[in-house]
């Protein structure tokens, strides 16, 4: 009778222990960064495999759930969602990334980032006496603190104007909207990172635009995409096949050219096709390729840098010792032959990184 | 701007995604068209886009004829249906719809309407560049069958704002009719009080409770905080001191001049602080917070009345053999030259971090009075203490109180559950100079929060006070929502 009792419990806790290691997330939630209109949408890879179900395929015959989230509060949104364990998956801009690492979330950035090169634009009201950069000394500049942008005024004005951004110029922290509204108002005298279509309404025009090519030290982009290190743990296998459908994805829109359907995904939010495609960058494939890399590294290093200098930040941290799990990356990069088949970005990443050590 | 130039506007704003496939991208400046020239698509290949076939003459009319009609309603709905306000102005409610079983009662079951409100606010000057915004608030409220009362109507400065820049420190003045910077529960939001009914020590139905420190007044208020500890990763801002110091009437709410007697009027002061620790530090949300309060008041003690009273006294002198009755004057003693404090002191210290959060908040009260003394027909005064506290434990599973993570681009109405199991002790002694007097009562319930402003709450409470028998039968129900 013991000894029966005794398989009936050995064979019971066998089970739980394969049913546990076989265990998956009901739902996986997945945190982007929202849009100026409130659209549930995004662009690039992420929106093309959101407009697929490509994870929710993936995931289907566990009966794994998708939750798509599009925070409006941008990236120190998704920070909080992070923080409180609202989301599984996220990528935002670099400060919110960083500044989240920094001060102890647990992430893991699980993939590697993109070149960027896309242009970002400096705009001043219609009617502004600003004709040049450099009139822009002294000047109430407006973005959204916390965000990407925060950093990159830092840097235009340390590098471009050659002054103090936080004490040379005035500084309204204000999200999209609310942007929009005071430069047209008179509110703010520019907008660091604003929209072309306030250009095609009449009230702004451009005094700078951003790119890799004339402001290289302020266009480097470093956004991260990661996950936890909690949500790792206890699903490492879930992990992978997510990075696996994301390189995938990453691989079909740039080998098919699906840029059609890219640019309407950019257009539902709301932006106007022409400059959707003004603010595309020159080498759609070198751009948005996501690849583990020194360029990507140094990108990241250099962000962490300038917002220890700025004081966005107070200490440094290690990343690809610390922050970085690339076993999933470098699995599914291997098994999808990506290091031939994206053999070219590589070297011209790689080449590029050199120039900048 | 004319009707014409609107109908232009709308008609370049709907056709500008078309406008690249009718003929060469014309960017707007300079800097647009190298971009757009640099790019390795040009609105030619755009054509090839399957994605977006050029639109016909005929299309294009019908679009024209499509933003005519949308213009065309939305002018009727502006001119008829659609109401004007001078400045911005938001307008929100709450209503209580409460079912309480109290078993002792002669009504033991009772439906009841607790609370309906409604505010308007908004801004009456929007500094976009200093963020000296002007603001205004003003709402009625009514419990059950009595009449809307003004519960809120003042007007706000900010002098210095912290929303432009996080970095600075901030002072707010607020005038008007409008809560007192004093404690916790006194001035606290859903977030920090989950309970339906408030503390013993507030809710002012038991004797001498501290219900003048949670009672909104007329007076004007100073609000400031410094030394904040900014984290860009979060939008977190922590200010290592806040100040706030007010005075008021002291009356009450909806006090008029009549109704104040109080010459010196009332003032407020509370410190609190925050340790100077970013989002992730497991100190966010920790604060500590000291309170007082006085006010001096001309007492209007009713006094004893003296009534006529028949008396018979002998005569003298040559009347000495007679007896005469004699009625003596009714009078009444008062006082109303006596001036009396009523201090508050208050500590209170709060840990609100989601999903774990605690509050803790103990007061102390002083107040002169003063009682007729048979043995000597005098007057005499008084000095009464008394003393009060709560204790609250609760929970948030749910993203109700994550300010930035529920604020998201949502196809429909989503709203994610969120429930608050929560347990509160609290109690008051009325008068500390007398003996089995002390009040307790013990609150276990749980909110649970179904829509963006709309959840049901239910709590059971016990009570008893010192050596009395407990009742331990009290039920509460309640859908409390608002837009």
């Amino acid at each position: 009778m013991k000894t029966r009792l005794f398989r009936n419990v050995l064979a019971i806790t066998a089970l739980a222990v394969v049913a546990h290691a076989a265990d998956y997330p009901k739902v996986i939630r997945l945190g982007w960064v929202g849009n100026k209109y409130s659209k549930a949408f995004t662009g690039g890879i992420v929106g093309y495999a959101q407009e697929t179900q490509a994870w929710e395929k993936e995931f289907a015959k566990e009966g794994i759930r998708i939750e798509w989230s599009f925070f409006t509060g941008t990236g120190p949104a998704i920070n909080e969602a992070v923080a409180n364990g609202k989301i599984d998956f996220a990528s935002s801009g670099d400060l919110p990334s960083t500044a989240g690492r920094a001060n102890g979330l647990p992430t893991r950035v699980i993939v590697g980032g993109s070149a960027g090169g896309g242009t970002r634009y400096i705009l001043v009201g219609a009617n502004s006496t600003i004709r040049k950069p450099s009139d822009l000394k002294g000047k109430r500049i407006t973005f959204q603190k916390g965000t990407y942008a925060h950093l990159g005024w830092l840097r235009y004005a340390r590098d471009v104007l050659h002054i103090d951004g936080d004490k040379d110029t005035k500084i309204i922290s204000l999200t999209g909207g609310d942007q929009d509204v005071a430069l047209a108002s008179n509110g703010a005298d520019a907008i660091y990172g604003g929209g072309l279509d306030l250009v095609d309404r009449g009230v702004a025009r451009i005094i700078d635009s951003i790119q890799d090519e004339n402001h290289p030290t302020v266009a480097l982009n470093a956004s991260s995409l990661y996950t936890t290190q909690k949500f790792i743990d206890k699903y490492p296998d879930v992990v992978y096949r997510w990075v696996k459908v994301y390189l995938k994805i990453a691989d079909e829109i740039e080998r098919n050219d699906k840029k059609a359907l890219l640019r309407r995904l950019d257009t539902k939010s709301g932006t106007a096709l022409k400059n959707v495609i003004a603010a595309e960058p020159d080498d759609y494939r070198y751009s948005n390729l996501p690849i583990f890399d020194d360029l990507y590294r140094i990108s990241v290093e250099r962000a962490i840098k300038d917002e220890v200098t700025f004081k966005l930040i107070r200490k440094p941290f290690d990343v690809a010792g610390s922050w970085w799990d690339r076993r999933f990356y470098d699995r599914a990069f291997a098994e999808l032959g990506l290091g031939t088949k994206w053999k070219d970005v590589i070297d011209r990443r790689a080449a590029k990184a050199k120039t900048l050590h | 701007m004319s009707r014409t130039k609107h109908l232009l506007l709308l008609a370049s704003l709907a056709l500008g995604a078309h406008a690249v496939a009718q003929e060469p991208a014309t960017p707007a400046t300079p800097a647009a068209t190298d971009s757009a020239a640099s790019t390795e698509t040009t609105p030619g290949e755009a054509l090839q886009d399957t994605s977006f076939v050029p639109a016909s003459k005929a299309e294009l009319q019908g679009a024209i004829a499509q933003i005519l009609n949308v213009d065309d309603y939305y002018s009727r709905q502006l001119q008829f249906n659609l109401p004007a306000v001078n400045r911005p102005l938001t307008i929100s409610g709450t209503v209580q719809n409460r079912f309480t079983y109290i078993h002792d009662l002669p009504t033991p079951y009772t439906f009841s309407i607790p609370l309906t409100s409604v505010s308007f606010s908004g801004l009456l000057y929007k500094d976009f560049e200093q963020g000296k915004n002007l603001t205004y608030s003003f709402g009625f409220s009514s419990s059950n069958a009595a009449a809307p009362t003004v519960a809120e109507g003042s007007i706000g400065y900010t002098l210095v704002s912290s929303a432009v820049d996080p970095d600075n420190f901030s002072l707010v003045f607020t005038g008007g009719q409008t809560k007192k910077p004093f404690g916790l529960e006194a001035q606290s939001t859903d977030e920090q009080q989950p309970a339906i009914n408030g503390s013993l020590f507030l809710d002012g139905k038991s004797p001498n409770a501290f219900n003048d420190v949670s009672a909104r007044d007329i007076g004007l208020v100073a609000k400031a905080d410094f030394f904040p500890t900014v984290d860009n990763g979060y939008n977190y801002r922590a200010p290592l001191l806040t100040l706030s110091a007010g005075i008021f009437n002291g009356s009450g709410p909806g006090s008029a001049a009549a109704a104040d007697n109080n010459q010196d009027k009332a003032w407020v002061v509370r410190a609190a602080i925050l340790p100077p620790v970013d989002y992730y530090n497991i100190l966010r949300g920790l604060q500590l917070g000291i309170s007082f309060s006085k006010d001096e008041k001309f007492l209007t003690a009713s006094g004893v009345t003296t009534p006529a009273t028949t008396v018979t006294v002998r005569g003298t002198g040559k009347d000495s053999t007679k007896t005469f009755a004699y009625t003596t004057t009714a009078a009444k003693s008062t006082i109303d030259t006596i001036q009396g404090d009523r201090t508050r002191f208050g500590v209170d210290l709060s840990y609100i971090r989601t999903p774990v959060n605690f509050t803790a908040e103990a007061i102390y009260g002083t107040l002169d009075s003063v009682y007729f003394d048979s043995k000597s027909k005098s007057f005499q005064p008084y000095h009464l203490r008394n003393a009060g506290g709560s204790i609250t434990f609760f929970l948030n599973f749910g993203e109700q109180y994550l300010k930035q993570t529920r604020n998201q681009s949502r196809p429909d109405d989503w709203w994610p559950l969120t429930w608050q199991p929560f347990f509160r002790v609290d109690g008051i002694d009325p008068n500390l100079d007398v003996d089995h007097d002390f009040q307790v009562a013990v609150t276990p319930g749980v909110n649970v929060f179904f829509a963006r402003t709309t959840k049901f709450q239910f709590n059971w409470r016990w009570r008893k006070t010192e050596d009395k028998p407990a009742a331990n039968d009290e039920y509460y129900a309640q859908f409390q929502y608002g837009f």
